[in-house]
């Protein structure tokens, strides 16, 4: 890392060490030069003795000449003399070859050979006078210590006084000036290079100071850039962005979008979880808490947790500025961000999936709508095949008007405005009549085209061919209305239906709402035989009362659906197979038998009743066991009339497999709903292994106008 | 070594397995058995199932991470409950694929795994 960051500082760094290079460079000179300065001054001081030594030997040789050779004064004399004779000749020497010498103080000097050219004649010249002048000197010491007359000696030194003295004095007065003028030279030196040291340090400095705020500069541009940068991605991107550490706290950035999205108002800094709080139940956020755990541990491997993740798609409500609530999808993905290799944050990707689960939605609400289309099919099993007719023949003429209308030549946005309120309202009376005979598919799609129209209509600008996508809708359909018609003409030739057929009703010279006939009832026998062919059983139907009671043609075919689910009933469920009954005693041919009777004014009774072996109460007990819907205990607790409930419950059949008859466990409850919604009752009485018999009272129902008001 | 009470689902796993890139070294139908035979072959990687009879997976991970810090678990299961899954992971497994997977799902997460 650090020699990641060298190439970025080496300039900062070289200028530092050249500072401090620097800065030690004149510290060691000028404490070099300082000892060195200090030492000239000891040899000015010393030179500055020798011309005081110089006029003391000469004071002390006049001194010996006045005072009687024995008193106190002549050797005091004497002494002086000797002392300053050794101290002039000791320092001389060392002047001119080295040494040490004692000091003022008493202590040793060192004393370093003077290089100075003038200095060093000055101290040649004062050797040659001092040589003789010692000889003379050192006589007299001679003569001092032996038992001889000093006079002579004296003398001749007192002459060599005369003569030397005062040209010593001037040698050693010019090596003092010598080594005063050398010290001072060495003083101005050090000052020139103490100058030139503080200045080079000083550009120095300055050149780091310059360096330094320069690249400050450069890089708060670059850091002032980037952040503006990632601003500009923040607002700008569709996404929720932001970062979560280990404690689940949002970081300081994040997209815009992002309030947005969790409605929220305030975001950064906050807890994931309590901003989280509203749009999503305790367990999911405890699970997305263990989640997001599991990015920050850096063993589980992060491309194979993502199915864990459990918010893929989280439905939230959020009221926008109207104050309407709007039903989004969002979708959170989370990521590992990495600092310096270690995993420092979660990226948290807040997506809105809205649109890509509606479209799932409508995929899902198609491929239904195909399986409701075939439901729907076989429901028209049951429909009134005359009126189903007429609905058809009504729907093509709608249709035909519809495409008519949309090819008439129109050229402004006015022209096809009028055009798309014509369309709508012919579909508008198609989706009506769909509605009354419970056709649904073609009641929704009607509905799905009117939600066109309706929009094209408060398009602003209408050319053409934006009726496009409802053209697609209209041909989609059309071929589904062929496709039923071409369905109950199949159901029509099975015979289902074959006296309500078109082609029938022009041979009958009766017409429809006259009073019931026979006839009507005729299919009864046709299903019941057709059934028991199915199932292989054999079955006698027995009918009466089908021709007393005058019923209003619509409500008289819910009557005979009614009947025909109870049949089928009785056959399927009721009538044992020729072997088992054979067993029993019975005869191979079940009895069935339908009775309808009125039994006050308004109000009659239709009886269905199978000599098969009657409700086995243990076995749908046992059936519900299977289904797994309800607890064992609870069944266990079941009353007959429980478990009679449970017969007219939609989903639930005994019937040991699908089949078209019986299976699908919702023929019974349409016949309670059915019975329900005209106001009558059921009553069921039946003996194990003998009979089954359920009692309908109904109303009576004989004008079309009550059956409007019921229907 | 392949965990899971399902012998279908066994075979399955195995059969994915048909490019060699990983040698089966044993399998287990639940938690005591897979266990036991951990002890015996000491397998690098284990996929395991979660709901088990004897021993259930998140146990049973628990004991063989115990047993073998280094031991990588693929965890292979129905996606009932997120949270069971996540707890499976906390107790030392290091990934996770969702049944029903395809041969290539699986094949790719094992080699994620051990990468």
């Amino acid at each position: 890392m650090f020699s990641l960051n060298l190439g970025k500082y080496r300039g900062i760094l070289v200028s530092v060490a050249l500072f401090l290079i620097l800065d030690a460079s004149v510290l060691v000179l000028n404490f070099y030069i300082s000892f060195e300065i200090s030492d000239d001054a000891a040899g000015v001081n010393l030179s500055g003795r020798q011309r005081m030594l110089s006029q003391r030997i000469a004071k002390s040789l006049f001194t010996l000449n006045t005072v009687e050779q024995g008193t106190e004064g002549f050797d005091a004399a004497l002494n002086e003399l000797r002392m300053s004779i050794d101290l002039f000749d000791e320092t001389l020497r060392a002047f001119a070859y080295g040494g040490t010498v004692t000091g003022a103080d008493g202590s040793q000097v060192a004393i370093a050979v003077v290089q100075d050219p003038a200095g060093s004649s000055a101290i040649e010249e004062a050797q040659k006078i001092w040589e003789p002048y010692k000889v003379k000197l050192d006589n007299l010491f001679t003569a001092v210590d032996h038992p001889f007359d000093i006079d002579p000696t004296l003398s001749a030194a007192t002459a060599a006084a005369l003569a030397s003295n005062l040209k010593l004095l001037k040698y050693m007065n010019d090596l003092t000036v010598t080594l005063e003028s050398v010290a001072s030279s060495k003083a101005t030196e050090l000052r020139y290079i103490q100058t030139a040291g503080i200045t080079m340090a000083l550009i120095n400095f300055f050149f780091i100071v310059g360096h330094f705020v320069r690249q400050l500069r450069d890089s708060d541009l670059v850091v002032e850039q980037a952040r503006r940068e990632t601003t500009e991605i923040l607002q700008t991107v569709n996404e929720g962005l932001f970062l979560v550490d280990q404690n689940l706290i949002i970081g300081n950035q994040h997209s815009s979008k992002l309030n947005e999205l969790l409605g929220a108002k305030q975001v950064a800094g906050e807890k994931l979880l309590s901003v989280l709080e509203n749009i999503i139940t305790e367990k999911d956020a405890e699970t997305t808490r263990g989640f997001i755990e599991l990015l920050f541990d850096g063993r589980v491997k992060e491309k194979l947790i993502g199915d864990l993740n459990p918010l893929q798609n989280v439905e939230v409500f959020i009221s926008d500025d109207s104050g309407a609530f709007i039903a989004k999808h969002l979708k959170l993905d989370f990521a590992r961000a990495y600092q310096d290799g270690k995993i420092s944050h979660v990226l948290v990707t807040v997506l809105d999936i809205t649109q890509e689960v509606v479209l799932e939605q409508e995929l899902e609400k198609s491929r239904k709508q195909g399986e409701s289309q075939l439901e729907m099919l076989t429901s028209l099993l049951h429909t009134h095949p005359s009126l189903l007719r007429t609905f058809l023949e009504n729907s093509r003429r709608s249709f035909d008007k519809i495409n008519s209308t949309l090819s008439q030549p129109s050229k402004t946005s006015a022209e096809l405005r009028v055009k798309s309120k014509n369309i709508f309202a012919q579909i508008h009376n198609f989706k009506g009549e769909a509605a009354a005979l419970n056709l649904e598919y073609f009641e929704n799609s009607a509905h799905v085209m009117e939600d066109t129209l309706s929009d094209l209509v408060n398009q602003e600008e209408l050319v053409g061919n934006d009726f496009l996508q409802f053209t697609v809708q209209l041909e989609t359909l059309i071929s589904y209305a062929g496709q039923v018609e071409q369905l109950a003409n199949k159901l029509g030739q099975f015979g289902v239906d074959a006296s309500q057929q078109p082609d029938d009703r022009a041979q009958q010279p009766v017409a429809n709402d006259t009073p019931a006939q026979a006839d009507d009832w005729q299919g009864l026998d046709d299903i019941v035989s057709t059934v028991a062919e199915r199932h292989g059983k054999e079955v006698l139907l027995v009918k009466s009362g089908f021709s007393e009671i005058y019923l209003e043609p619509e409500y008289k075919q819910r009557i005979k659906e009614l009947s025909i689910q109870l049949l089928r009933n009785a056959v399927v469920h009721g009538v044992e197979s020729p072997i088992e009954r054979r067993a029993r005693n019975k005869q191979n041919a079940g009895r069935i038998s339908i009775h309808l009777a009125k039994i006050s004014e308004g109000e009659m009774e239709l009886l269905v009743e199978d000599d098969g072996h009657g409700i086995d109460f243990e076995e749908l007990r046992e059936k519900a066991r299977t289904l797994g819907r309800w607890k064992d205990h609870h069944i266990d607790q079941w009353s007959k009339r429980d478990i009679i409930n449970l017969m007219f419950m939609g989903g639930v059949s005994t019937a040991a497999g699908l089949t078209l008859d019986a299976g699908r466990g919702i023929g019974m409850s349409a016949v309670k709903n059915s019975v329900k919604e005209f106001g009558g009752k059921i009553l069921v009485t039946s003996k194990l292994g003998r009979y089954c018999r359920f009692t309908l009272t109904l109303p009576i129902i004989s004008e079309s106008q009550a059956m409007v008001a019921n229907g | 070594m392949i965990v899971d009470d399902s012998n279908i689902i066994r075979r399955k796993i195995e059969r994915c397995n048909d490019h060699n890139v990983f040698f089966v070294v044993a399998r287990a139908s639940n938690g005591e058995e897979a266990f036991r035979q951990f002890q015996i072959h000491r397998p690098t990687v284990v996929t395991m199932d979660l709901t088990m009879p004897k021993m259930d997976g998140l146990d049973c991970i628990r004991k063989l991470v115990e047993l073998d810090q280094n031991v990588k678990i693929l965890v292979v299961s129905a996606l009932s409950d997120k949270a069971t899954g996540i707890q499976a992971l906390k107790n030392g497994a290091q990934g996770f694929l969702c049944k029903p997977f395809s041969d290539e799902q699986l094949v790719q997460a094992l080699l994620e795994l051990v990468n």
